[in-house]
């Protein structure tokens, strides 16, 4: 595009938005809106050492078809430069040195001098204001003068502040004096004046102050807006207004011409990628389909691998195997999902377990020809081993050629009223308190509605001030974070693509542009996951390794168990994966699931995308059968039927648009996007009309069309693709299986895998024991530092279900290296008295102390209190052991002392202090021994009780959540010696108990028992907390010693 | 008994000087709760508990800040108070107080009623406290800490000593973990160990501690020293805006005068109340009483009789109470402007000025940083001086580049008149401010002109278009 000088014609050449964090007061969109709307040529956009917000600019520009410049602004010393790409290369010259300046500083800094301005810019275009440090103005004009002699200007900005008019003059005078061309600019900040408060309140978020304190941080006035042309007129001579069209004209580069390229490396000298692809999966055919695959498989990888090849993926699906064949290789658990990842392909390739003949073949779907979007794999990898898999990433590539995607932190409601609100003086109780009265979840009320009522009928002034500028902050970026694990990887330096930046952990860096604008871009990622059950898995699979002395694998597992199934349609599923959770407990006995498939809708269902969009109770319905499944239509029939007709998955949403509405590929995309992001821009309503208008042609009737955008409504940003769920499900089916039929061994695997999933150890123990595992203490003479399964000697051990041994890592307050050099120092036959342990293993004072107070060293030593007493002393010897210590090197020693021994409830609490479970009786169990639980009824005895009648119960709180999906209700699950009893309590009921449903660590509750098939709640009325009976049992037992 | 220990369990909430009969708290710098007073506790309220658990079970809380330094100041005005009561007194941060009373028990009429007397001016004064009495100064206090304990029965008192538990005995958290950890549960169970034994676990420093809480010989508290002159300060919770509702705040000052002057055995015939007030107002009231008197109540009733006539001229945030020194000292009555010595440097006059003609008299001129032109040129005041000095230094409030301002800034704008405007000559401008949308927005453009005469003023117009004159250059 050549621009022809006018006489009213201006580009902006410096102007930085909202990603130079905490300086621009306006987003890119913005600016670029704005600048078309005042009729400027171009913008250039030129965040500080930034280009994070140059994707957002641009996809407006195209929209509103105005010219956007890339570049960047840099603060040295109190000068200005700013510079500007040209073409490509000179885009790559940026990135670079943006690249150099973040790399040297630590996270959100840069640290640049005007020597790094010197070389390698040739394509870049310069424009310098010198500081207000007269002293160094000769030095810089002939610095600029020396190195720049092309393609640079001085740059003259108009702010109209004290210092503007004799400025303005003197550099006029040494531009003049040196012979240096100029350009005006506008130092633009914000994209109109109104912006001044919120630009005012942002210096003093910066600044950690308040406006009124800012002082002259703040600007004097609200001239760094883009000024209208007749404005800018007055201010600036027509040849500077001119420079500035030159300028744009002499900048011929778009974002459009990124085009990304893949690693080659992957491919075998001599072969092309499809070659390539081709033989890994015809190796995996063999592997997967040893009997011969059937001719539907067949004929799916055919297709796959056409529509692969035209889209040329190949090496997108390479890299992949590459990460997972690592993994393998490794022993480190993985497993892909996401649109491409259901694909006969990627079982073949290993990169996902789910069997393609289990599932609706999705693929095809997800990857298409119409619609040239990049395939989309999520690879998540055991949580302690994420690290390994990234730094063979960084090895494989170099440091170079792969970085993380940024993920871009905005301001959300609490920390925009947190940061608005001290900026304006508030103090932090007051603004605790007001952040703790909304509830964000309240659908009725958004929650600015909900603060502005919170200011009184008569609101002070500033709090008036607050409430017009926290949704002005809203949805600003704050700083660059780490995305989880996306990875982009590149065949050349990734920094002359986009520049790379230091992120706050060590040894990693991140580029500049968030996953949105790389989709924008059409650059891959890949995301590296982290999954906790992931290593409770591999851990199980290990443990029954080791037992059966030959390995175990995810295909080892039998598919379709009756007898798993049955055991989860009991909600008999503490810690299988996602389906663990009480909401999940609650619809397990209602949905029965009894095939892979019902899981996948399983673990989709009890979402909050689903349950506001009202389609739970119409599928349940129609699973017992108690409503007809019927369609309005063939087309509908084919997307709904796996579902019986309700839309639960995102994906048969977008396909109905396109069969039901007529959506094209494109638009049907499109609606996906504004999906994800519909709470924010508010776009979904012009898809909605779309949506009605389509289906009203089509002959569907309004009802339907209603249903299907309330829906869509609903699924908002928690729509879950059936291409998760169905990976998700298959590591739920993996794990009951398990949980069903080798108990030990995978509640030894979760403990080692701690922390995940919902439960702590103490209620997975009791969950094992409960399912008939046995347990043994911890033991320094038998515990290794992990969990571990001990079988009886010599007898056969296969099929066998060992006996759970606890693992020193449950001892609270011991050292990992404590343990292990414990562990190490370990004789054969043990440790015979706790001085041998001391001499052999040289444990520091506090892990000999946390292991007897773990009892661990009951084995050689008497109780925990003479054993801790004995240990507080300065010298070696000891006096406690059972047997004299063989080398005896210390004079004869005595207790003088003899703790008391303590009783059972001290025992107990205890192993509940330093241990976090413990092996003994329940403290229920006590205090229903000591008749402290008058007419209440145990947990294992609810089931005598007929449904509708009064009941008393009593426990142990150990959950209690008020879930998104349920307004004004609380479910609390209550623990006793023989099981969970589940809660639920209604908003009137908590109002007024308010304190006992809080405060009680033991709950008794009055109440009415409802049962739904196999599941039982109690409806709570009356609550007392009964901590204090607790307290009293201890004091207690404790005088009659 | 020897000792007296009074422990404000709600000291931090109560010197805000609320009423206590609504729920009030105290928050951590994690958001959560450090102390409830007795109603929030009463609803659920426990320290520790998210703000927002604290909330759910207490709508109408009211979250109040409290730094040490201010709970260090409240005790230390209990302790001028306690000298009404006792010779002897001792602060025990952050919440006791501890005083010797064996000789004052004959003066008062026997303990019950020395803690009668006690017991009325600490609610009049609005503090909840629990008193403890004890053989050894630790003791009393530690037990004042758990409970009232008034019975002057010794064996008793020995005998609920010994049953403190562990927790109770303020020990640094790991030494009280490990004890427990040993299966001892008392202080009694504690003193039947061995001491070497003891010290051989636990070092000297826990046998110090012991020996403070048990032997009445052991190593005194330190006595509190009263300040030489009274001058206490309160900073109130809520904005006081009429003048009867001062008295409450100021009962509790001059309750702690009388209990200063009581020790020093003086009388004082002059009050100065300073009121502080919002936007850096202040207002002074001086009090007299001919004869001069120590009685906390007579001073309130003269309070009383003067807060009526006076009005207040903004909401009052804090207040300082000031009282002469004692009776009989000689008033020096020199001539303010008599020249001491021959010649003086600056820093001198201004010193000999601020103590002839008060401190608040002599103000420097200063710059506040604030681009409105009338906020900027401001008189500093004698406490922020201090303060302007230090940020300046701290270069984040240093004065633009290129700041034109005049040396007489007119107090309010003058508007200028058009026929006067033709004859002006522009010397430069504009100077764009527009500001303080947050207190007082300003939007004008500045112009420096000189008048026909020679005179140069600044002048600016406004966002209606109006011109003014706001100053004139030396």
């Amino acid at each position: 595009m050549v621009i022809s000088a006018s006489e009213s014609g201006y580009a902006e050449l410096h102007a930085i938005s909202n990603f130079s964090f905490l300086r621009g007061a306006s987003h890119p969109e913005e600016l670029v809106a704005q600048a078309a709307l005042l009729g400027y040529r171009a913008l250039a956009l030129t965040d500080e050492c930034s280009v994070a917000g140059v994707v957002r600019a641009h996809q407006e520009a195209k929209e509103l078809g105005i010219k956007l410049l890339i570049g960047s602004e840099f603060r040295i010393d109190g000068r200005v430069l700013v510079l500007l790409a040209r073409d490509r290369s000179g885009y790559a010259q940026l990135c670079s040195l943006i690249t150099t300046g973040r790399r040297r500083a630590k996270k959100g800094e840069y640290s640049l001098t005007l020597e790094d301005f010197e070389t390698g810019l040739d394509r870049c275009l310069l424009l310098f204001q010198p500081g207000t440090d007269r002293a160094l103005l000769e030095s810089d004009l002939q610095w600029l003068q020396r190195h720049h002699p092309e393609h640079s200007w001085l740059l003259l900005e108009r702010l109209l502040d004290s210092d503007d008019s004799w400025r303005y003059q003197r550099l006029l005078e040494v531009a003049e004096q040196y012979q240096l061309p100029r350009v005006c600019a506008g130092d633009v900040r914000m994209h109109e004046p109104g912006r001044q408060p919120l630009q005012d309140l942002l210096t003093a978020i910066r600044l950690r102050t308040t406006v009124m304190k800012a002082g002259w941080q703040l600007g004097a006035n609200a001239e760094r807006h883009l000024r209208p042309l007749d404005a800018l007129a007055q201010l600036y001579s027509q040849s500077l207004r001119e420079q500035t069209l030159k300028i744009a004209s002499l900048c011929e580069f778009s974002l459009d011409e990124l085009r990304y390229e893949y690693p080659a490396e992957l491919v075998p000298p001599g072969l092309t990628p499809q070659i390539h692809l081709r033989n890994l999966t015809e190796a995996g055919v063999k592997r997967r389909f040893p009997q011969g695959e059937p001719e539907k498989v067949r004929q799916l990888i055919e297709h796959e691998l056409r529509v692969i090849a035209e889209l040329r993926y190949e090496p997108y699906f390479l890299t992949i195997e590459d990460i997972v064949r690592f993994a393998r290789d490794n022993d480190i658990l993985c497993q892909g999902r996401g649109s491409a990842a259901n694909s006969v392909v990627c079982y073949c390739l290993g990169i996902t377990e789910v069997d393609p003949r289990q599932v609706n073949l999705l693929f095809e779907r997800f990857l298409s020809k119409e619609r040239n979007e990049p395939p989309d794999i999520d690879v998540d990898f055991e949580h302690q081993r994420r690290e390994e898999v990234i730094q063979y990433i960084y090895s494989r590539y170099g440091r170079e050629r792969a970085g993380l995607a940024a993920a871009v932190i905005s301001y959300r409601s609490r920390s925009a009223i947190r940061d608005v609100g001290r900026a304006l003086g508030f103090d932090e109780a007051y603004l605790g308190w007001l952040i703790s009265q909304l509830d964000r979840r309240d659908t009725e009320q958004p929650w600015l509605e909900q603060l502005r009522t919170l200011g009184g009928k008569k609101p002070a002034l500033a709090f008036r001030q607050l409430l017009a500028l926290v949704p002005q902050i809203l949805h600003f970026p704050r700083h660059l974070s780490q995305h989880v694990g996306g990875f982009v990887i590149s065949s050349g330096p990734l920094h002359q693509l986009v520049p790379v930046e230091n992120a706050a952990m060590q040894d990693r860096t991140l580029i500049q542009w968030n996953k949105d604008d790389l989709e924008a871009l059409g650059l891959l990622k890949i995301d590296i996951l982290a999954l906790g059950m992931l290593s409770a898995l591999r851990r199980t699979l290990h443990l029954l390794g080791e037992r059966d002395q030959h390995p175990w694998q995810m295909q080892d597992i039998p598919r379709e168990d009756p007898q798993v199934y049955a055991m989860l349609s009991e909600a008999d599923s503490m810690g299988v994966f996602q389906v663990e959770s009480r909401a999940q407990m609650n619809m397990l006995p209602r949905l029965k699931p009894a095939r892979y498939y019902d899981l996948v809708v399983q673990v989709a269902i009890v979402r909050p995308g689903p349950i506001q969009g009202d389609m739970v109770h119409p599928y349940l319905l129609r699973r017992q059968g108690k409503e007809r499944v019927d369609y309005p239509s063939d087309e509908v029939r084919e997307v709904l039927s796996p579902t019986l007709g309700v839309p639960i998955f995102q994906e048969q949403v977008i396909r109905l648009a396109m069969v039901a509405a007529g959506f094209s590929a494109g638009e049907a995309d499109q609606l996906r996007r504004a999906m994800a992001a519909w709470r924010r821009s508010g776009t979904i309503a012009v898809y909605q009309q779309k949506l009605r208008e389509g289906m009203t042609a089509r002959g569907y009737s309004a009802e339907f069309a209603e249903r299907i955008c309330r829906q869509i409504e609903g699924f908002g940003e928690y729509g879950f693709p059936e291409s998760h769920a169905a990976s998700f499900a298959l590591l739920a089916y993996l794990s009951a299986w398990l949980k069903y039929h080798e108990p030990a061994a995978f509640c030894c695997a979760l403990l080692n895998s701690q922390p995940m999933g919902f439960y702590s150890p103490s209620q997975l123990v009791q969950d094992a024991i409960g399912h008939g595992v046995k347990v043994r203490p911890v033991c320094i003479n038998a515990s290794a530092y992990d969990c571990a399964l001990e079988y009886e000697a010599g007898a056969a051990r296969r099929g066998t279900q060992g006996v759970l041994r606890l693992g020193l890592r449950l001892v609270k307050g011991l050292s990992r290296e404590g343990a292990e050099r414990l562990v190490a120092a370990r004789p054969t036959e043990g440790f015979t008295s706790v001085s041998d342990l001391r001499s052999r293993a040289r444990l520091s004072r506090g892990d000999q102390d946390a292991l007897a107070a773990a009892n661990a060293l009951a084995a050689v030593a008497g109780h925990r209190h003479q054993v801790r007493w004995e240990l507080l002393r300065e010298e070696i010897e000891l006096a406690l052991d059972d047997q004299p210590a063989e080398t005896d090197h210390s004079r004869a020693y005595e207790p003088v002392v003899q703790m008391p021994a303590p009783d059972e409830c001290a025992e107990m609490e205890a192993d509940y202090r330093h241990l976090g479970l413990t092996l003994g009786r329940h403290p229920m169990a006590l205090l229903r021994e000591q008749s402290r639980l008058p007419r209440v009824v145990p947990s294992n005895r609810l089931d005598s009780i007929e449904s509708g009648r009064p009941v008393r119960v009593a426990g142990l709180v150990t959950n209690r959540q008020r879930p998104g999906t349920a307004t004004g209700i609380t479910f609390v699950t209550l623990e006793d010696e023989f099981g969970q009893i589940n809660l639920v309590v209604w908003q009137a009921t908590a109002r007024a108990q308010r304190k006992a449903l809080l405060g009680s660590r033991i709950l008794q509750v009055d109440g009415i028992l409802e049962r739904e098939g196999s599941l039982i709640h109690v409806i709570a009325g009356r609550l007392t907390d009964l901590s204090a009976e607790w307290e009293g049992l201890q004091t207690r037992s404790r005088d009659f010693h | 008994m020897r000792w007296l220990a009074i422990h404000f369990p709600w000291l931090a909430l109560e010197l805000h000087g609320l009423p206590q009969d609504k729920p009030q708290a105290l928050l951590d710098n994690r958001q959560r709760i450090l102390l409830g007073n007795p109603v929030a506790e009463a609803a659920g309220v426990k320290s520790g508990q998210a703000l927002a658990t604290a909330l759910a079970l207490s709508p109408e809380l009211t979250l109040l800040e409290t730094d040490e330094a201010r709970l260090r100041q409240s005790l230390e005005q209990l302790a001028l108070w306690a000298g009404g009561f006792s010779a002897r007194i001792s602060v025990c941060p952050p919440r006791s107080l501890l005083l010797e009373i064996a000789s004052m028990l004959h003066y008062f009429g026997g303990l019950e009623a020395l803690l009668d007397q006690l017991s009325a001016s600490l609610k009049r004064n609005g503090y909840n406290a629990r008193m403890a009495v004890g053989e050894t100064a630790r003791g009393a206090e530690l037990l004042a800490r758990v409970q009232s304990w008034t019975e002057g029965n010794t064996e008793r008192w020995w005998a609920r000593l010994h049953g403190l538990e562990i927790g109770q005995l303020a020990l640094p958290a790991k030494q009280s973990e490990q004890l427990r950890g040993v299966g001892l549960r008392t202080l009694g169970d504690l003193l039947k160990l061995p001491r070497n034994e003891l010290a051989q676990r636990f070092g000297q420093p826990l046998l110090r501690e012991l020996e403070k809480i048990v032997e009445p010989g052991a190593a005194l508290p330190e006595p509190f020293i009263p300040p030489e002159r009274f001058r206490q300060k309160v900073e109130l919770a809520a904005e006081i805006i009429h003048s009867q509702g001062l008295l409450f705040p100021l009962r509790r000052l001059l309750e702690a005068l009388e209990g200063f002057l009581h020790i020093r055995q003086q009388q004082v015939s002059q009050l100065h109340i300073a009121l502080y007030q919002r936007e850096g107002g202040g207002q002074q009231l001086t009090i007299g009483h001919a004869a001069g008197t120590a009685s906390a109540a007579h001073w309130l009733e003269l309070c009383r009789l003067q807060l009526e006539r006076e009005k207040l001229k903004a909401p009052v945030l804090a207040l300082q109470l000031e009282a002469e020194e004692g009776q009989g000292q000689k008033a020096h009555n020199a001539d303010l402007f008599a020249p001491a010595q021959a010649q003086t440097t600056p820093a001198e006059l201004i010193s000999r000025l601020r103590s002839r003609l008060g401190a608040e008299s002599v103000q420097p001129l200063g710059w506040c940083a604030d681009h409105r032109p009338e906020r900027a040129n401001t008189l500093l005041g004698v406490t922020a001086e201090k303060t302007a000095g230090k940020t300046a230094a701290g270069g984040r409030d240093t004065l633009p580049v290129g700041l034109v301002r005049p040396g007489w800034l007119l107090t309010r704008p003058q508007r200028l008149a058009p026929s006067d405007q033709r004859t002006l000559h522009w010397l430069r401008g504009p100077e764009r401010v527009s500001s303080g949308w947050w207190d007082g927005p300003v939007t004008r453009d500045y112009y420096v002109a000189r008048w026909p005469d020679g005179r140069c003023g600044w002048v600016f117009r406004d966002s209606s278009g109006g011109w003014f004159i706001h100053g004139w250059f030396g």
